[in-house]
């Protein structure tokens, strides 16, 4: 089994952190959400882990991957235009042996459940996709099934049909074969808003008989804006706090779910609900709901700001 | 003539701006650097302005350059690796033809004197290099000259005997020889001790080669970190201010040097010597010697911060 993990985008919903870093680096409880991601399909046991970057960051992933993981194996193709995600798994296409099933995520979706179960799915699929109940089922495309069995996808819904939305996680059994529908989606030009969505492949499929399975996972974490960055985090300390090494922490309340970076100096504060980056000095402030990234520098009623695009203090 | 402007690197020195902004499209004194950078060589009607870049700078530069001067013909080339100065310069050769005259120019500097009377200047000489007098040549790359013309150079000489280093611009009439022979020469004799290729080494081969270099004193501003932004940005607006369109100002006192960015609003506060980018919203602070980026929003006692990288408020 092969795994495909998309990490190239901009992020700009996670702006401005995602100017400094490609997003996947983000830090949740003192972990990249790529090591997340990473961590949790290793009870696979995949033969290889196939990550697609943009040309920017493909050295910075492989530095660091490589060196995290020295006993997996990686490839690190490039999505030079940015095509959406069907077309992103194309990328991948002369990684993809005869036989090669894959296991395909897309690097926003953090996710807990346990993927032995995909053992005996796959005796009776070609395709699994993984979802999750939701209340705003308008916002995603949600999957209509019988019985397990996926019979369409309908986008953003007015009506209630289903509120099983795909988190972006996908078990495919012919992984040869999913290439060739989306590269028949390219032919076909099916596109929205000028990208190829995977779900369309997967709709190709289902046209030409082919059973797909929807799964529900048990919880599911979005990493793709500030807000629910914030909301997994919580989920994830679950009330507790994660410190890095050699901080400095003095007369300061740190409430909960917080986490602090190395070498990091808490002075005079009162946080909560905050993911604090490394070598970074707060004093004097009192923060809450925040993201503050690393080497930053602030005094309370400081008169001289050197403050990049897209932040804020509200 | 032909302009060569290298736009690479990561602009460590500028951080957080150079984050969500190559160098040349920062904000100072109303305009973006390359505005100030291009303004005297626009004067000698370039033919074609070729701009370097490298895999961060290609899609700010392709999509950017053409828009803010639509009436000039821009050439892209890449530069792979920061492989120092000749190799950088070297990219260009595919655009240069036989009869091209070059100016090449690195885009952290703005040339504040008038050339247009470059032509009759060089009269004589196989190319300029411009200058500046500095106190402390003993931390420079020094300019050996007897009557103006250069006869070497000499890197943190420990008794200089010239206080004059480059500053970044050049001149070669005979643009195709300099590059196609003497940076050849650079790149055919393989990596420094760092790795990098020298753009001085080639003006260091013209000497040998009897080429007479004028070296020209001139008046420039550099732009390449966050102190000297802000000095540049003192120094163009020479204690005005300048207000883009759409800029709203209420009980707001705005002494020297101030600079603000199209949409942005500013309450209660008291600004002086600072850049403040577009569509900024900025309430109830007093601020100095500051660089704020575009789409930021600050208010005085806000609890919930989002703030990249490397900002500062001290």
């Amino acid at each position: 089994m092969k795994v495909i993990i998309p990490v190239a985008g901009k992020g700009t919903r996670v702006r401005p952190h995602s100017y400094s870093k490609s997003k996947s680096f983000l830090k949740i409880a003192g972990k990249t959400v790529i090591e997340y991601l990473i961590d949790h399909l290793s009870t696979l046991n995949p033969e290889e882990y196939i990550i697609i970057t943009d040309m920017a960051y493909n050295k910075d992933y492989k530095n660091f991957l490589e060196t995290k993981y020295p006993n997996y194996k990686f490839s690190f193709p490039i999505q030079e235009i940015p095509l959406g995600p069907g077309h992103v798994i194309l990328q991948a296409k002369d990684l993809i042996k005869k036989g090669d099933d894959l296991f395909i995520l897309f690097s926003d979706t953090i996710f807990v459940k346990d993927l032995s179960c995909i053992n005996h799915l796959k005796k009776e699929s070609d395709a699994i996709i993984f979802a999750k109940e939701v209340e705003d089922y308008q916002r995603f495309g949600v999957i209509v099934h019988n019985n397990k069995h996926i019979t369409k996808f309908v986008e953003k819904p007015s009506t209630p049909i289903s509120k099983l939305a795909a988190i972006g996680a996908y078990y495919v059994k012919d992984g040869k074969n999913l290439i060739k529908y989306i590269e028949k989606l390219i032919k076909l030009n099916i596109m929205i808003n000028g990208e190829y969505f995977l779900t369309d492949a997967f709709v190709l499929m289902i046209q030409d008989n082919k059973t797909l399975f929807v799964e529900e996972v048990d919880d599911w974490f979005d990493t793709g804006k500030i807000e629910t960055i914030l909301a997994t985090h919580q989920k994830i300390l679950k009330g507790g706090i994660w410190k890095g090494d050699n901080l400095q922490i003095k007369n300061s309340i740190i409430g909960k779910n917080i986490s602090l970076g190395n070498n990091t100096q808490i002075i005079n504060c009162n946080i909560e609900n905050s993911i604090i980056g490394e070598n970074t000095i707060l004093q004097g402030l009192t923060i809450k709901d925040s993201v503050i990234g690393d080497n930053v520098k602030i005094k309370k009623d400081g008169h001289s700001f050197n403050v990049g695009d897209d932040c804020y203090i509200q | 003539m032909k302009l060569i402007i290298p736009i690479a690197g990561r602009g460590k020195r500028v951080r957080p701006h150079s984050y969500s902004n190559p160098k040349p499209f920062l904000h100072v004194a109303g305009k973006y650097v390359i505005d100030y950078i291009l303004k005297p060589f626009l004067l000698l009607n370039p033919e074609e302005i070729i701009i370097i870049h490298d895999r961060y700078t290609e899609e700010s530069v392709k999509e950017n350059l053409p828009k803010l001067y639509p009436n000039i013909k821009f050439k892209f080339a890449m530069q792979n690796h920061p492989l120092g100065t000749a190799h950088a310069i070297y990219q260009a050769k595919d655009f240069i033809k036989p009869q091209d005259d070059i100016i090449i120019v690195y885009a952290d500097e703005i040339l504040l004197d008038d050339i247009t009377n470059l032509y009759e200047l060089v009269n004589g000489y196989d190319g300029i290099i411009f200058s500046r007098e500095v106190k402390d040549p003993e931390n420079y790359g020094v300019l050996l000259h007897e009557n103006n013309i250069l006869t070497g150079l000499i890197e943190k000489p420990k008794n200089p005997s010239s206080n004059l280093i480059n500053v970044g611009m050049y001149y070669f009439p005979e643009g195709y020889n300099f590059i196609n022979h003497f940076v050849k020469i650079v790149l055919d004799k393989g990596e420094n001790e760092v790795g990098e290729f020298f753009l001085t080494d080639a003006f260091i081969n013209m000497v040998n080669e009897g080429k007479k270099i004028l070296i020209k004193n001139v008046n420039d501003l550099d732009t390449g970190s966050v102190e000297k932004l802000l000095s540049a940005n003192k120094i163009l607006l020479n204690g005005s201010v300048s207000k883009d369109t759409n800029v709203t100002l209420e009980n707001t006192q705005l002494f020297e040097n101030v600079s603000i960015g199209k949409n942005s609003k500013l309450i209660n506060c008291k600004v002086r010597s600072s850049i403040i980018g577009n569509d900024v919203l900025l309430e109830g602070l007093e601020i100095e010697d500051s660089i704020i980026g575009n789409n930021v929003t600050v208010k005085m006692n806000g609890k919930k911060f989002n703030l990249g990288s490397n900002s500062s408020i001290i």
